[in-house]
């Protein structure tokens, strides 16, 4: 009958998507369990109290899933942090390796502006993607089970910025590739050693990130968005009187204005012209717009009529 | 009482664990005898609130092999004495404010 029982288990386990070493886990410990029982009641009775062996099946599930999405986001955060820190090294170098060239000075002349508006871009919806799959992956270590819907948003913000991350380091690679004879050599080598370099976390990244889609949580309950993840933020009062969640294109807009004005003062104090911010930062406001028309829903950074 | 709200069987295995380091056996055998038989659990549903209480670092696990048998036991961390004793808190306030209501 135990045996019987621990069938049924393994097979509702593995219907679930649960397999490997949480699966034998838990069954060597319903082994255990089921025979001490065994021995007060008979064997009949030891099963029938361990009860319904789908529902155990079914919460298995639901915290194994909860687990490696939760591991898979601080895994793919880890590693854009690499990839940052590859950013951020082979752009300040730049004045030492000769100075920023001119956008359209390259080997071919237009891949200079394409690579330039990628390598500014991309990685800042990378760092919003990810910051957004972190906030939520730091909530679920408290939750008893996240919604199968929370999960996939996480796995899909994960995967929005684990692609951005690698497309930055593309985009800088191929910079660096047309920039050649306009900066030094060796600027270039480690920008490619450094691009490699960093690409690796992020490949691993997506594998745990793959990985992580089974097991199925198999419960329901809706997804959270942005203003659940930044909830105290939305939750000052002046914010509050702006309504956004209900008005998503009002709180695009909202951050898109904050975005401008950020992207005037950059752009005044780095190049000591105003007229070189505002044009900065209207690009900026409009790469966000852009992103949120096409991003919004993916990353849930809008409600949507259910939620 | 049958299967109370998950919350409180979280409170219910941090506190039989107080005791001391168990098996999930010994822990669903501990609530029955803490409770006169009271408490009457699905015993197989202790083993994903086992983990999920691992999951938030409240409890740590290792194997322990026997001469014959493998078992798996469970202890408080040091997060789960502080969160038992906050648990058992709002626990007590939350009786008495039924209790007023009811009484």
């Amino acid at each position: 009958m135990i045996d019987r029982a621990l069938e049924e288990l393994e097979r509702r386990l593995d219907e679930y998507g649960v397999r490997g070493r949480p699966a034998r886990r838990l069954l060597s410990e319903a082994r255990e369990h089921l025979r001490d029982a065994a021995r007060t009641g008979g064997e009949a009775d030891a099963v029938s109290r361990f009860g319904d062996l789908d529902l155990v099946a079914r919460q298995v599930a639901a915290e194994v899933a909860t687990t490696k999405v939760r591991t898979a986001t601080l895994g793919s955060f880890a590693a854009l942090g690499a990839a940052a820190a590859a950013y951020v090294t082979v752009f300040a170098l730049v004045p030492l390796a000769g100075g920023w060239p001119d956008i359209f000075a390259g080997k071919v002349e237009i891949v200079g502006p394409l690579s330039a508006v990628a390598s500014v871009l991309l990685p800042q919806i990378a760092f919003v993607s990810g910051c957004l799959a972190l906030v939520a992956a730091l909530r679920l270590r408290r939750v008893e089970w996240a919604p199968d819907a929370e999960l996939r948003l996480l796995r899909r913000r994960n995967a929005v910025a684990i692609a951005c991350g690698a497309g930055t380091l593309v985009a800088m690679s191929v910079s660096a590739v047309n920039a050649e004879g306009l900066l030094a050599g060796w600027w270039i080598g480690l920008t490619l050693a450094l691009s490699v370099a960093a690409t690796i976390p992020l490949a691993l990244a997506g594998v745990s990130l793959a990985r992580s889609t089974a097991p199925r949580a198999a419960s329901g309950g809706r997804a959270t968005d942005v203003f659940d993840d930044l909830g105290p933020v939305f939750g000052w009062a002046p914010l509050r009187r702006l309504e956004l969640p209900e008005h998503p294109w009002r709180f695009a807009l909202s951050c898109a204005a904050a975005v401008f004005l950020l992207g005037v003062a950059g752009g005044w104090y780095a190049e000591g012209d105003p007229g070189s911010g505002v044009v900065r930062g209207a690009f900026e406001a409009v790469a966000l717009l852009a992103c949120f028309a096409a991003l919004g829903r993916t990353l849930r950074l809008r409600r949507s009529a259910e939620g | 009482m049958k299967d109370g709200p998950k919350g409180h069987v979280d409170l219910l295995l941090l506190s039989a664990l107080e005791a001391g380091p168990a098996h999930g056996y010994g822990l669903v055998e501990a609530l029955r005898e803490r409770s006169d038989g009271e408490l009457d659990l699905a015993e197989g549903t202790v083993y994903p609130a086992l983990y999920r209480l691992e999951r938030q670092g409240l409890i740590e696990s290792s194997w322990a092999d026997g001469q014959t048998r493998r078992r798996r036991i469970y202890r408080l961390s040091t997060r789960g004495v502080a969160e038992l004793a906050s648990g058992r808190d709002s626990w007590r306030r939350w009786v008495q404010a039924m209790d007023a209501v009811i009484a």
